[in-house]
């Protein structure tokens, strides 16, 4: 009898339980997240890509960068940086940020509602800030990860060929180019939402044919046509006061520059290079005080690579560079004229049109250099026109990451590295990806396909 | 389904209260408790089971018991006395004459058998009918170690329960390691449960809120939860260990359960205790640190720190000349320290008569640690009434209402730049901290790397804090309330039939303050900040239990046991963080001129648990138990839509044969044995909203630990978070099979126990890592699986028992290994480390065929590795001996190789760094144990306990630091000469450096032996953790004299000397090796990274008892 009961009993409970308890463990808060959105606007999304592009830039990689082509000096714990230290995984939070959240995978779902709802201005806006992250990972990296990458139905992306990407990039940019052009009520594009040109599909096409430009420069010493072509883009690229740049409020360590935010918890840690400050003091340069402070003694002094000094005895970065709210130039005006120039000389080495002179001209008058372009001389790196073009393009794109790519391309300037050590030539892949992802093959070559 | 139970029960409460009584004359029982030997024995208690009074000895052993009129008139009433240790001895008495003595003669138990256990969920069993190792601790213990938090009062109190202080501060929280961790995302901790309900014990920093002034890495060492507690209420803690113990807790005993049984009343006069203490406290132990060399770098001085050049930054570093003779130079490493004082003052009076029973009492603590100014204590005021009431003769209720308020403040630690040691111990040698304040009225503060800031410079970062002005300035605190408190009904409408219900509430409220004024090096503004947040738990707790007992024949018999669960909790947090203060304000976010986003978050769990056990006593010698529990938990569904693994059941078995009852006593030698053997599965639950897609606001980080917000502009700036949404998650299951014994020997002059345990845990929930290139870093996935299997010692010898004199001395052990048998597929999982902006420094990993936790760091070249130099041209194996190859030996260049990161060594004769991060150490003790003792002579005792871990590494992570400024004892050694694998790193070397003579220099201990931003080896900071301390050893004197009771009205006054942690023998040459940086909630441990040190204390009790 017992028994019995004890199981009608559990049975009971069981029954009763069961269902109304299924209801007790469901709901609000429970089965629905009560802190975060679980829906995003095209705008929103586009917000944080733009962010996160204008972070990732300013960003350790950056400063790297900055310190091995030795326009800035590393100290204190940035030291080992001008010894080009490479640490493995330093620039894993670059990889990881250009492929996830705020990168590839958000402007990928842009795209496609883009295309759902008819809007190819959002689309073509999307598309070139992809460009933008993807060729960016490419000259880092080299072979990379991008027609599998942020796609749920390959969790193990393979890379591709980095000749590949670019060119996929370039195919996808021409799309872009015809997408941004496109008229119609249901072409809004980013509007309000994009920091930097406030939805000008315009802009963003110059800024298509300047990334463009710049892609064909990075594939130029394996691809013969490379340097017309990228003359060609240049010349529809970006015009004077369209940079792509991204002003910050600068109110507040999170709305603010990273450059500056680094200088006021790090200070001293990256100071003026050695290299940069010299040539631009010997050139009386006009924007020296606007890279540059002068040290204690008020005179110029950069930091050599690997060399530590005292804090009062070198040039920090200058106030204006400092500035929480100053915009950090990605893709320039100057970056475009300066690939019209070099790449006309490429193609003909006596610059017979004065295109290549023209352009550097033009770059020098807008910073307020007085000299007259230099003419032509022996072809070949030293040439003083090529030389002048990538010193300029070397100073002009100061803190810019592109500067590793030119010197990769043309050994301009002739940064040497401390003795017994090498500047690294590309960025190894991150350990993480290479432990999740079995198609990675170890950290990679030592150098890129485009960089020979 | 709560209201109508609770109606029905009520219905029949209301018919019980109705009865009539009939009328007696009311009957005294008087007497007296004393042992075999004739010692008093206080504190018994004596029960008369059918008439349900009970009455307790007072200091004397004599105790009375009230028989109200209309209960008495029986003749042969059952009556018992049964104390703590003792065996039980139960007489009849007759209650046909008024006044009624009986005395009691208790022989000693020291195996406790016959006392009745609790086995959670409001279940009871006697101990020797228990299938699994048991693992108690009493009040006295509790006391004796004069710990403020429960949690760090287990201490060396059981085999393979290991705690773990995170650092000295006062409030600072404890981890407590139940038989390994088997979890891998979680929090590692054991479910606290105290009086039937579960409580919180979570650790939140509330520096995690600004990535950049730390997370549990940096901030300060905020107090566990369980802090809240008085330790001076608890009666009793159950160790629930194994997952056959545990089992009855289903979904969230996967990492054991500590049952808290807190003090109650008990019928008789009623009896006053007041106890107070003073402390007095001091750090254990400090790094080495120079005293010869000053601040500057390669030999030279520094320009700023020698000038009087204002707003100048001078280097960190002591790498400057020799300090001329006669420089004053000052103690780093302990000149800031001075002795905490504390006091501690606890009242309980508790009392009661036959129907109604009621403990009530209060406690201030106030302990102030070791470092000046105003933030570092620990204060905590605490009230409790705990009563309960017999309506009928089968109804009892009661209530419990514990209130407290936690404050502490708390000085900053670990990886900060206000961190009190991080800037103290890298200061150079002739630098005077003390000299910090160049005006008192605008908080100008100079630190060594800011020697000379002009007058009201605030808004310059200092570099690196003064630690004098860090911990004067710097606040940090937390004002918690917590209220735990439940009802209960107990319903006894047949003598075999109990139905106990309970319910509980546990909710806190913690208010956190943290500020840092202008000119504070450790915040992304120069200016200073101040962040607050609330922290709001709510828990709520049903438990529903009838216990039928039932007997089949004259050798068989049993209980069936049914009961039902409901647990909700949530959990809110909300906090702002404000950057820039103008000077002089106070930490208000009215003051700071930007913000970041603000925290706010919530989280809400629910289970639903029934559970059923059944047990079963075989010829008074086999006892079996089997259990099973089917757990509902909200986690688990929102996973999986169709809610298919919304239920899990969690079964149990046990069984224990007391076998001395079978096969006799064996000529006496045996006087009791047990076997036991145990079988149980339990759960840990995912975090709840693993599987929901969603999007975020937040930051952007940078590698060196800033953010950029994703919103700008005004505008909102959403992105796909970095974890991918999980599918389907399932719980943690961990299944344990448990056997040992316990034996009593020589007419229980000794006992001895011995557990072997193995315990599965699979479905371990898995933040993988997923290729960043997919868009996400992180999944978690049920993917992992943890082995712990172990022994547990312990054995108990009592040589001398006498009346006036007796001594025992206990001593236990316990072993685990862990290992890690399957990651889905990953190698290894890092899970913890220093975090932000590090490389190299130790990444705490779950490995494959590795104990959990073990580090993965830098090594330097060694043979044996097949290490290629030279852009891969070079081997470096081709150059070793086959012997060198198995030792590992340390390759030596000869100044012309550089490894795969393209760098050379420091030159001729010293070794290449290896850039391939492997294993290097395993924090896990190979053994912990115990020795105990306690000596009573008289109106003296003594008692005394050592803790000891042996083995299990700990990164010295301060002495790598310091090694890089050349702050450290060892970097003396800088311009002498010395040959590697010789009279320098011994051991054997290899490669074509091998035997030259080295110059040690400031760029080999810069680049090649120290941990910094830029430096990356690892292997020389690994140090053995090893310890032996001396926990706990007190005197006290009990004087229970007539002067005592007829003067002072007392029954007894109790003195006591102890000391806590006084001495610790460790070849660790950090602080305590007892530390830990991260925190104890998660489950990499060993780091000790500029942690602020452990603390000893002298502790001086008084004790009146009435």
């Amino acid at each position: 009898m017992r028994p019995y009961a004890i199981k009608a009993v559990l049975g009971a409970m069981l029954a009763l339980g069961l269902s109304g308890c299924n209801k007790y463990l469901t709901g609000p808060k429970l089965g629905t997240d009560p802190n975060d959105p679980t829906t995003a606007s095209n705008g929103a999304l586009f917000v944080s890509s733009e962010v996160n592009f204008n972070a990732q830039l300013e960003s350790r990689l950056a400063r790297s960068v900055c310190i091995w082509m030795q326009q800035c000096g590393g100290q204190s714990q940035y030291l080992a940086l001008g010894t080009y230290s490479v640490a493995e995984d330093d620039y894993y939070i670059n990889w990881s940020s250009f492929y996830g959240g705020g990168g590839l995978i958000d402007l990928k779902t842009i795209e496609s509602r883009s295309l759902a709802t008819s809007d190819s201005i959002f689309w073509g806006q999307a598309t070139v800030l992809e460009a933008l992250f993807m060729g960016t990972t490419a000259d880092l990296w080299g072979d990379i990860p991008y027609s599998e990458a942020a796609n749920p139905s390959f969790p193990r992306p393979h890379l591709d060929p980095q000749q590949t990407v670019y060119t996929a990039l370039q195919a996808r940019l021409d799309t872009a180019i015809i997408f941004l052009a496109a008229t119609g009520p249901t072409n809004k594009g980013a509007g309000d939402n994009d920091l930097v040109y406030a939805g000008d599909p315009a802009k963003w096409t110059e800024l298509a044919h300047t990334l463009k430009a710049r892609f064909y420069m990075h594939v130029a010493r394996r691809d013969a046509t490379a340097y017309a072509n990228a003359a060609a883009e240049a010349a529809q690229g970006i015009q004077p006061g369209d940079d792509f740049e991204l002003a910050l409020s600068g109110n507040g360590p999170t709305s603010s520059n990273f450059w500056s935010v680094f200088q006021s918890i790090f200070p001293g840690y990256v100071v003026a290079g050695f290299y940069l400050d010299s040539v631009m003091v010997a050139d009386s340069d006009p924007r020296l005080p606007l890279y540059f402070a002068t040290n204690a003694n008020g005179d110029y002094q950069g930091g050599k690579p690997g060399v530590a000094d005292a804090p009062s005895n070198l040039s920090t970065l200058s106030s204006t560079r400092l500035d929480g709210a100053f915009p950090q130039p990605f893709v320039t005006w100057a970056e475009t004229q300066l690939i019209l120039a070099e790449a006309t000389y490429q193609t003909d080495n006596t610059d017979a049109g004065g295109t290549a002179r023209g352009a550097l001209q033009a770059v020098w008058n807008s910073v307020g250099i007085t000299r007259t372009a230099p003419t032509p001389g022996t072809p070949g790196p030293t040439d003083s026109l090529m030389n002048a073009i990538m010193m300029e393009k070397y100073i002009s794109l100061f803190q810019n990451v592109e500067t590793w790519s030119d010197w990769k391309r043309t050994g301009i300037p002739n940064i040497q590295p401390p003795p017994g050590f090498q500047i690294p030539r590309r960025l190894t892949y991150p350990l993480s990806e290479r432990d999740a992802n079995p198609n990675i093959p170890g950290p990679g070559p030592a150098r890129n396909w485009n960089d020979p | 389904m709560i209201p109508k139970r609770g109606m029905a029960l009520l219905a029949v409460l209301g018919a019980w209260t109705a009865r009539p009584a009939a009328a007696q004359q009311p009957v005294t029982v008087r007497g007296q408790v004393t042992s075999t030997e004739g010692t008093p024995i206080a504190g018994a208690s004596v029960v008369m089971p059918s008439l349900g009074l009970s009455a307790i000895s007072r200091q004397d052993g004599q105790y009375v018991i009230l028989v109200p009129a209309n209960r008495a008139g029986g003749v042969g009433v059952v009556i018992a006395a049964r104390a703590i240790s003792y065996k039980p001895v139960s007489a009849q008495v007759d209650l046909t004459q008024p006044d009624v003595v009986r005395n009691f003669s208790l022989a000693a138990n020291p195996l406790q058998l016959g006392e009745i256990v609790a086995t959670g969920a409001g279940t009871t069993s006697e101990l020797e009918k228990i299938g699994n190792v048991r693992n108690n601790v009493d009040s006295t213990q509790l006391q004796r170690s004069n710990e403020a938090s429960v949690v760090n009062a287990l201490s060396a109190k059981a085999p393979n329960v290991e705690v773990t202080s995170m650092s000295g501060d006062p409030g600072a929280s404890a981890s407590i390691r139940i038989r390994g961790v088997n979890t891998l995302s979680g929090t590692s901790q054991p479910l606290f449960v105290i009086d039937g309900i579960p409580v919180d014990n979570s650790v939140n920093t509330t520096a995690s809120l600004d990535p950049q002034t730390g997370g549990p890495q940096g901030g300060v060492s905020s107090p566990n939860a369980v802090a809240d507690l008085n330790p001076d209420d608890i009666e009793s803690v159950e160790i629930l260990k194994g997952a056959a113990a545990g089992a009855i807790y289903g979904a969230r005993a996967g990492q054991g359960v500590i049952l808290i049984t807190t003090k109650r009343g008990q019928a008789g006069s009623t009896q006053y205790s007041l106890r107070t203490s003073l402390e007095l406290s001091n750090v254990t132990q400090l790094p080495a640190l120079q005293r010869k060399y000053g601040q500057g770098d390669g030999g030279l001085p520094d320009p700023c720190a020698q000038s009087n050049t204002l707003d100048c930054y001078a280097t960190e570093d002591s790498w400057g000349p020799l300090l001329a003779p006669g420089t004053k130079t000052y103690d780093h490493a302990g000149e800031l320290y001075q002795t905490g004082v504390g006091t501690d003052n606890e009242l309980t009076i508790s009392g009661g008569n036959d129907r109604t029973t009621f403990y009530v009492s209060t406690g201030l603590l106030n302990q102030n640690g070791e470092l000046p100014g105003p933030n570092n204590s620990f204060n905590r005021k605490s009230v409790r009434l705990k009563a309960d009431h017999r309506i009928s003769n089968t109804v009892k209720v009661g209530g419990n209402v514990f209130y407290s308020n936690s404050q502490q403040y708390a000085a900053q630690k670990g990886f900060n730049f206000s961190g009190i040691t991080w800037g103290e111990w890298r200061t150079p040698p002739e630098f005077n901290t003390f000299s910090d304040v160049t005006s008192t009225s605008d908080q100008v503060q100079r630190s060594f790397r800011f020697p000379n800031p002009s007058f009201g410079n605030t808004d310059s970062t200092r570099g690196y804090d003064n630690p004098l002005w860090s911990a004067d300035n710097a606040l940090s605190s937390s004002i918690a309330g917590r209220t735990i408190g439940d009802v209960t009904l107990d319903y006894t409408p047949r003598a075999w039939l109990k139905v106990n219900e309970t319910l509980g509430l546990d909710e806190s409220q913690d208010s956190r303050v943290q500020g840092q004024p202008p000119s504070s090096s450790n915040t992304p503004d120069p200016r200073g900040q101040v962040i607050k947040q609330t922290l709001v738990n709510t828990q709520i707790d049903h438990n529903l239990v009838a216990t039928a007992n039932f007997t089949l024949s004259q050798n068989g018999s049993g209980t069936f046991t049914l009961g039902n669960n409901i647990n909700t909790r949530s959990y809110r947090q909300q906090g702002d963080v404000g950057n820039g203060l103008p000077d002089g304000a106070p930490f208000n976010l009215t003051n700071a001129s930007t913000f970041y986003n603000p925290i706010d978050n919530e989280t809400k769990v629910r289970i639903v648990g029934f559970f059923g056990q059944s047990t079963l006593d075989l010829w008074r010698q086999l006892y079996l138990k089997a259990g099973l529990r089917y757990d509902g938990a909200s986690a688990y569904v929102e996973n999986d839509p169709s809610a298919s693994h919304l239920w899990a059941w969690f079964p149990s078995a046990s069984a224990a044969w007391q076998f001395t009852n079978a096969l006799g006593d064996l000529g006496g030698r045996i006087s009791y044995g047990k076997l036991r053997l145990a079988y149980g599965e339990v759960g840990t639950l995912p975090s709840p909203y693993l599987g929901l897609k969603v999007y975020r606001a937040g930051l952007f980080q940078d590698f060196d630990a800033f953010g950029m917000n994703s919103g700008q502009g005004g505008l909102t700036g959403l992105f796909t978070p970095t974890t991918k949404p999980s599918t389907s998650l399932q719980p943690e299951r961990t299944k344990e099979l448990e056997m040992g014994t316990d034996v009593a020997v020589f007419g229980d002059k000794a006992d001895l126990s011995f557990t072997w345990y193995r315990r599965f845990s699979s479905n371990v929930i898995l933040p993988i890592t997923v290729p960043a290139s997919t868009g996400y870093t992180l999944e978690g996935i049920n993917g992992a699986q943890i082995r712990n299997s172990g022994t547990e010692w312990a054995i108990n010898i009592r040589p001398i028992t006498k009346r006036d004199f007796s001594w025992d001395i206990g001593v236990v052990l316990g072993t685990n290994r862990n290992r890690v048998f399957s990651l889905h597929g990953a190698e290894f999982v890092a899970f913890g480390g220093l975090g932000g902006a590090i490389q190299g420094g130790p990444t705490a990993v779950a490995q494959v065929g590795l104990p959990l936790g073990v580090f993965r760091d830098y090594d330097y070249v060694r043979c044996g590795r097949g290490v290629m130099l030279d852009g891969g041209t070079y081997s470096v194996d081709a150059t070793c001996t086959p012997s060198q190859i198995k030792s590992h030996a340390l390759w030596l260049d000869d100044g012309t190789h550089v490894n795969a990161n393209g760098l050379g060594s420091d030159g001729l004769g010293t070794p290449l760094l290896d850039p391939t991060q492997r294993v290097v150490g395993d924090p896990n003790p190979k053994w912990t144990g115990s020795i105990r003792t306690g000596i009573r002579w008289g109106h003296w005792s003594f008692s005394g306990l050592l803790d000891i871990r042996h083995g299990g590494v700990v990164w010295n992570g301060t002495r790598a630091a310091l090694n890089a400024v050349g702050a450290s004892r060892e970097t003396e050694l800088r311009g002498t000469q010395v040959v590697f694998g010789k009279n320098y790193m011994q051991g054997p070397v290899a490669g074509p450096g091998a035997g030259q003579t080295v110059t040690l220099d400031q760029n080999w201990f810069q680049f090649y032996d120290s941990w910094s931003f830029s430096s990356t080896i690892g292997t020389p900071f690994y140090e053995d953790g090893s310890f032996v301390k001396l926990r706990e050893v007190s005197v006290g004197y009990t004087w229970d004299g007539g002067f005592v009771t007829k003067t002072l009205g007392l029954s007894s006054v109790e003195l006591r000397v102890a000391g806590r942690n006084l001495i610790t023998w460790t070849k660790y040459t950090g602080v305590d090796p007892e530390t830990n940086l991260t925190g104890s909630e998660t489950v990499a441990g060993g780091i000790d990274f500029f942690n602020n040190p452990q603390s000893r204390s002298f502790v001086f009790t008084a004790t009146l008892n009435r």
